[in-house]
């Protein structure tokens, strides 16, 4: 009854919506001191990544690839959303401060 | 005067200005702080303007256009927190010197054009940012008294150690450049 109990208690306390949660499904990437937090993040297929700056500097979330880079600043407080269904790795930088990369791989 | 001697004559006077190593470091009460640390940004918006417009390569003008964006948030956050305090940046003997040497630098690179200016600025860039991040460690932070003035110091070092990353690696690439 006691073990049956802890177990109940372990699942009652579980974190939801960040990185560390295999069962959830928004991942926060933190963005701050010009880098991003986690710089590597495993998500599902249709799973929602949030982007989050935390800098007084604006940054940009900019797809390696991406066949024009959308150059639009983030500022202080500002999110990015963008939900991951192609399945492979988005690699992705800052087109303001092209030292800061990350990576999203889609399973 | 050569004008790539003259792109380092900012970055030569802020560093001999502010080092520690010298005779006897400026004592700055925190409105001289603040108001060297304004001018300091204020100088690099200015150049990164000039740059925007002349630069012959589409990289040096993009990292032109982050310097303004930069510096130009350092500068609003500063101005956000000396009105929160009521201090008033002090003008002083350090800033004045800082102005005179960037329009020396900036006479010197009004009169170039395409490859010659790029590399003027970039190389300017990777001084100026070099010394500013030294003025920071050695003088600044440390003389700082307030608290919330010295973690804004802090908190915007990595931004300028990642321009001087971004610089430099333009410096090389430009270097390379056919």
């Amino acid at each position: 009854m006691m073990v049956v109990a802890g177990l109940l208690l372990l699942l009652a306390f579980q974190k939801w919506g960040r990185n560390d949660s295999p069962a959830s499904r928004h991942h926060v990437v933190d963005i701050r001191a010009l880098a991003f937090d986690p710089a590597q993040l495993v998500v599902e297929s249709g799973d929602t990544v949030i982007w989050i700056n935390h800098d007084i500097f604006p940054h940009t979330v900019t797809p390696v690839d991406a066949a024009t880079p959308d150059s639009t600043a983030m500022s202080m407080g500002d999110t990015v959303l963008m939900v991951m269904s192609n399945k492979g790795d988005m690699r992705y930088f800052c087109l303001l401060h092209p030292s800061m990369t990350g990576m999203v791989t889609t399973r | 005067m050569n004008a790539r001697i003259l792109s380092f004559l900012p970055a030569v006077f802020f560093a001999s200005t502010l080092s520690a190593q010298s005779a006897s470091p400026p004592d700055l009460s925190d409105p001289e702080v603040a108001h060297v640390a304004v001018t300091a940004n204020a100088i690099d918006i200015e150049l990164a303007r000039l740059a925007q417009k002349k630069a012959s390569n589409a990289e040096v003008r993009q990292f032109a256009t982050t310097m303004v964006t930069d510096h130009s948030a350092v500068n609003g956050q500063a101005g956000a927190l000396a009105k929160r305090l009521g201090v008033t940046p002090l003008d002083n003997a350090v800033s004045k010197s800082l102005l005179e040497g960037a329009a020396t630098a900036r006479a010197a690179m009004e009169k170039l054009e395409g490859r010659a200016f790029d590399r003027a600025y970039v190389d300017r860039e990777v001084a100026y940012h070099d010394a500013v991040i030294k003025a920071l460690d050695n003088v600044l932070v440390p003389t700082t008294s307030n608290a919330e003035l010295k973690k804004l110091l802090v908190d915007v070092r990595p931004a300028f150690i990642a321009h001087l990353e971004h610089a430099r690696a333009l410096q090389k690439s430009l270097s390379t450049a056919k």
